[in-house]
């Protein structure tokens, strides 16, 4: 038994499924765009690669806040209705100028995301059942901040953010990639993302060693909530109207998908956000190559499915020593 | 009680005094009244049954549960220990059972847990990983490289790890908890002979839990034994012997024995 353990070891960086385990979103993504390339016809245009990333866009603000969270061995599902939560609140504070408006919805957001993270830093419930809890609620009370209804959003400040361009690039990109390099450069190098990695990995012996486990669970969450409320405004900009009871409905379930494809695993002490960000754009290009190519929907499902199952599939070989 | 001669001898020298430490769980009385010291340069043996409560003990020297009763001196100062990072600022570090290692991490962010070295608010890695192989080297611990996981370590790396990070964020005392558990007698040999340095080139005060009584004659100065929630039994190694540690023990089982026929 030793022995097959050294021979595993041994064999780390050369056996199919650990080479996988962290370049598989990229090789599938990049077979992908191959396929479109040759099959999809227009596929390498302006139109098409804009359209792909500013679909994306919202889903990756989204995605980052649920790596965070998995990496504590957590979960985020809340974030679709705190995006709803966003969009309700954006058209109530524009009568102030679109900055204070914005600011509120931030705050909303991190409010959120505060009530996310209390239940699980200091009430001890688990974060599928405290999220789960924020993601029913969170809708309804969307709904009732905003009488039910759909309000238009006419602010030209705002709707730059989800129609405008700086230097040809779509805005929701711009924003999108800028939390990108932000929540990156947290996980990589402050002792912030030192502490979210630890308190996944070996949550005892992060209390042992003195971090500040509560206060960080506190922080992942409330910035999970804040990426879930800038994805609620870049959607609504987008629209040009609020949208409580449509907008990011189910995102949730494509951000797990994300974060999972992309090499986070779900038992935490690990986050990948490049990952992320390539799991999030390869099952949007899935669901793009099945619409452009008039193929059925529900197959691009069944594929995505199937690219969940070999995603989990090649992490179970972690964590055996 | 079978107390021992240097108990109680109120020491000038004395790194740490515990007097009259009571820990409660609910109804549980773990620790009824633990007297315990550790001179400059000494190392002490902890010994005693399973559940007898010497983890708890070490826990609670360490800041990471708070006694309900009694006092703590550090170099004759009573403190009042509120969190373990209170501790390791008064020079206490910890190397707990079970390591407390991330396996996730490389093996130098494992070794600045909680002590990770900044240049403004981004990580510092360069100057951790040049530590890192710095301190493994005077320690003479070899580690393929500082940049693998942890948790591809075998359990005497591992343990040298978490020795290492303890001696080397400014430890003026160290508390082993089973140092030598689950590990093989050459990796035991190489954490003996670590303990060993430590005690004669840095003369760090130690306290060792230990199963294996012969361990205990190879490096400590003295043995204390925790039951029944206190320390009952405290000579100095050269007073003791295997075999008298082992009939104090094995008493105690046919006690129980008899209890329980």
């Amino acid at each position: 038994m030793a022995r097959g353990a050294t021979a595993k070891r041994s064999l780390d960086g050369s056996t199919a499924a650990s080479w996988l385990r962290g370049r598989g979103v990229y090789v599938a993504f990049v077979v992908l765009v191959i396929f479109n390339l040759i099959v999809t016809p227009n596929f390498a245009s302006v139109v098409t690669i804009s359209t792909l990333l500013i679909t994306v866009s919202p889903i990756v603000l989204v995605s980052l806040g649920v790596a965070l969270a998995i990496g504590t061995e957590g979960i985020d599902l809340s974030v679709g209705s705190v995006m709803a939560i966003a969009s309700a609140f954006l058209p109530l504070y524009l009568g102030y100028g679109w900055p204070v408006a914005l600011l509120v919805t931030l705050l909303a957001g991190a409010l959120a995301g505060l009530v996310n993270g209390s239940l699980v830093a200091f009430v001890g419930v688990q974060p599928i059942i405290a999220t789960l809890a924020m993601l029913v609620g969170g809708r309804g009370l969307a709904q009732i901040f905003s009488g039910g209804q759909s309000l238009p959003v006419t602010d030209p400040a705002v709707l730059w953010l989800g129609q405008g361009r700086l230097f040809g690039i779509p805005a929701p990109v711009i924003v999108a990639a800028v939390a990108v390099l932000v929540v990156g450069l947290l996980v990589k190098r402050t002792t912030f993302g030192r502490y979210v990695v630890a308190i996944g990995g070996n949550r005892a012996a992060s209390y042992l060693s003195g971090h500040p486990v509560r206060r960080t669970l506190l922080a992942v969450y409330a910035i999970s909530g804040i990426l879930a409320a800038m994805a609620g405004i870049v959607a609504t900009a987008r629209l040009g109207a609020s949208d409580p009871s449509n907008i990011g409905l189910l995102i949730e379930l494509s951000a797990i998908t994300a974060v999972v494809v992309g090499g986070t695993p779900l038992s935490g002490g690990k986050v990948k956000i490049m990952g992320t960000v390539m799991g999030a754009l390869l099952i949007q290009l899935i669901s793009d190559t099945f619409i452009s190519n008039n193929l059925p929907y529900t197959w691009a499902q069944v594929l995505t499915a199937g690219i969940i199952l070999v995603a989990v599939y090649v992490q179970k070989g972690r964590g055996t020593t | 009680m079978e107390n021992g001669t240097t108990n109680g001898s109120a020491n000038g020298s004395d790194f740490l005094r515990v007097e009259g430490v009571v820990k409660r769980f609910g109804a549980v009385s773990v620790l009824k009244g633990v007297d315990l010291h550790v001179k400059e340069g000494e190392v002490l043996g902890l010994i005693g049954d399973n559940g007898a409560g010497k983890s708890t003990l070490l826990k609670t020297i360490t800041g990471f549960h708070r006694p309900d009763d009694g006092r703590i001196l550090i170099e004759g100062e009573e403190v009042n220990l509120r969190s373990v990072s209170q501790a390791r600022s008064l020079g206490i570090q910890t190397v707990y059972q079970d390591l407390a290692l991330v396996n996730e991490l490389s093996v130098f962010h494992n070794m600045f847990l909680n002590g990770e070295m900044t240049v403004g608010p981004f990580l510092n890695n360069r100057k951790m990983k040049e530590k890192t192989a710095q301190y493994l080297e005077d320690m003479g611990v070899n580690i393929p490289s500082i940049d693998t996981e942890v948790a591809r370590l075998s359990g005497g790396q591992r343990q040298a790890i978490a020795v290492a990070r303890a001696v080397y964020s400014d430890a003026k005392m160290l508390l082993l908890d089973e140092p030598l558990a689950a590990m093989g007698a050459k990796e035991g040999a190489l954490i003996l002979d670590l303990i060993q340095r430590l005690k004669e080139e840095r003369g760090i005060p130690m306290i060792l839990i230990v199963h294996n009584y012969a361990q205990v004659f190879d490096v400590c100065d003295r043995v204390n034994l925790l039951r029944n929630g206190r320390i009952e039994y405290d000579k100095p190694v050269a007073e003791s012997s295997v075999e008298e540690l082992t009939e104090l023990v094995v008493s105690e089982y046919r006690k129980a024995r008899q209890g329980n026929g």
